[in-house]
């Protein structure tokens, strides 16, 4: 499958302190990334290493299956943190200034304003537009020469219901229909999770671990839970009738991730062997919670 | 670096502040012009030499010379305010980009701040030029109707147009490296102003404490050469001395501002 980004061993430091450490993460074509982490632990810094915006102290940065860096970041759209947009300026003018970087014609102006809904803002000024007007008018720009990967900095922060879900909406018809590449951060795992096809999770600098969509609603469905007083000894005993891959232990609490109409069996067996169950039940876990176990609060 | 070339293009001949600066220098210009006259007018009106000629009989017929419209195309490079009206239309042109943070739309694109910022000087330049050739015509076609008289070409006029020029583009180069480094508009105005006030005046000092026969520290301030070279009785001598002042004030604005925008690639 062919990749738009790939990262090697990525460090940056700014003095002393290590904001990217030693990030490798693959995004394929067609993904819609998700790039999940608190604020402060370097999404956006890694977004600008993408960019050009920074220079990474170490690390290898590689577009669309290796091409050249300058050459590939021209296919490449992008919004980072605030839309850079000329105030004072329409909808239309702005795009009219930034099409000269792409040699977008008037026509695709007007086709990519009509199809993020800004078609018909005339001269109202983009200090006029409310947030989610001016989020729109940031992936237009980004929009311009027909990029094929799109890098998005929380775009939906700030917004209303309504401004979240015309830009979920925006996202989903550009992957569908353009066959754009995204990649978008946030720290409302809930909003991702209706788009994102794939997630990487960053804490600290630290790339934690990279997961499809499929794979973290499994992680997230209904397990068993078992508190009880002797983990270890419980664990080789279930292991006799679970595959022990199934079996976890976290903050002495087992989860299993099978045999959820087993839980009468299970009770049964660890009570016969001299292990003490607290409590036995069905358990899951929401989004938000994975977040958090996996970034640490 | 042409696409960066055509949107910094495009961006200037769509700037407001461009048109409204070039008419503010032209009106300033023209009323600078259109008091001298009318000073001219009165000082040598006959009532007036009269009044003096009572208290002084040495007082000749004419108090003030008349100009003509190539001599106030000459000195309005020094006269009339339009390094100031550049300096303005020069921070705003370049902070709106840093307040807006547009520079990030255009290095995602792939182009070097390095690149950006030898467009954006460039560009810079053209308006500088622009700006004040307007200014020149205008003057030269005001004082012309006013005096009724064209003047006379000589020997250095030529030289000594294009190195007013030259300064002007140096002064537009200074502007450009303080914006850059300040990034706002009012604190790089503020610096500005106070440095074109107090820069002579620290030399003067100096000149003062040093009491150097030979050297005049002020001729190192590159707005004196400036002055000195903005009449009709210049030197080919004097055009040299401003030529190389105005070379190494371009060399030195140009370095600082490639170091600067070099330190911003972070």
């Amino acid at each position: 499958m062919s990749t738009v980004l790939k990262t090697y061993n990525l460090n940056k430091k700014y003095g002393s302190k290590l904001v990217s450490n030693n990030i490798s993460l693959t995004i394929n074509r067609g993904d819609i990334y998700g790039f999940v982490g608190k604020n402060g632990a370097g999404k956006t810094t890694l977004m600008r290493q993408v960019l050009g915006m920074a220079f990474p102290t170490d690390g290898i940065i590689q577009l669309f299956d290796g091409e050249p860096l300058d050459l590939a970041r021209r296919k490449i759209g992008s919004l980072i943190e605030a839309p850079a947009v000329y105030k004072k300026c329409s909808a239309y003018e702005n795009m009219k200034r930034f099409a000269f970087l792409c040699n977008s014609s008037d026509k695709q102006i007007k086709d990519i304003l009509d199809y993020v809904g800004l078609g018909n803002t005339g001269n109202k000024t983009a200090g006029q537009f409310s947030l989610g007007m001016r989020q729109r008018l940031g992936i237009a720009i980004a929009l311009l020469g027909n990029p094929e990967f799109l890098i998005l900095d929380e775009p939906i922060n700030g917004l209303d219901p309504t401004g979240i879900i015309e830009i979920r909406d925006l996202i989903l018809r550009l992957n569908r229909d353009k066959g754009i590449t995204f990649m978008v951060s946030s720290h409302l795992l809930e909003e991702l999770s209706k788009i994102a096809t794939c997630y990487g999770f960053i804490s600290e600098g630290r790339l934690i671990e990279e997961v499809t969509a499929k794979e973290l609603a499994e992680k997230c469905s209904d397990r068993v839970k078992i508190e009880l007083d002797n983990p270890e000894k419980a664990i080789s005993l279930l292991s006799n009738s679970v595959p022990q891959d199934m079996i976890h232990l976290h903050e002495g609490i087992i989860y299993i991730d099978t045999g959820l109409d087993r839980t009468g069996e299970f009770n049964k067996m660890l009570v016969k062997n001299g292990v003490t169950v607290k409590q036995i039940c069905l358990h899951s876990i929401k989004l938000e919670d994975y977040f958090l176990r996996k970034v640490g609060v | 670096m042409s696409k960066v070339f055509s949107f910094e293009l495009h961006k200037l001949f769509r700037s407001k502040s461009f048109y409204i600066w070039t008419v503010i220098s032209i009106a300033l210009s023209t009323l600078f012009l259109v008091v001298s006259f009318f000073v001219y007018k009165t000082v040598n009106s006959e009532a007036f030499i009269l009044a003096v000629q009572e208290s002084d009989p040495s007082t000749n017929s004419l108090i003030m010379q008349p100009e003509n419209g190539i001599i106030s195309m000459v000195r309005f490079f020094a006269k009339s305010p339009i390094a100031f009206c550049i300096m303005v239309f020069v921070y705003s042109f370049v902070c709106d980009d840093f307040e807006n943070e547009i520079l990030k739309n255009v290095i995602s694109k792939g182009y070097s701040r390095t690149v950006i910022f030898i467009a954006k000087y460039i560009t810079l330049l053209i308006a500088s030029c622009i700006i004040t050739a307007l200014n020149a015509i205008i003057v030269f076609a005001v004082s012309t109707a006013l005096y009724g008289n064209i003047g006379e070409s000589y020997g250095t006029l030529i030289p000594q147009m294009l190195l007013l020029f030259f300064g002007i583009m140096t002064f537009t180069g200074l502007f450009f490296m303080l914006c850059t480094i300040v990034k706002k508009n009012a604190p790089a105005v503020i610096i500005s102003i106070l440095s074109l006030l107090l820069l002579p005046q620290a030399l003067s000092l100096v000149n003062m404490g040093l009491k150097l026969k030979n050297f005049d520290f002020c001729v190192l301030w590159f707005g004196s050469q400036f002055d000195s070279i903005s009449n009709a009785n210049v030197t080919a001598g004097m055009l040299a001395g401003a030529a190389v002042c105005f070379v190494i004030y371009f060399i030195i604005t140009y370095i600082v501002l490639i170091v600067s925008v070099r330190k911003m690639e972070v």
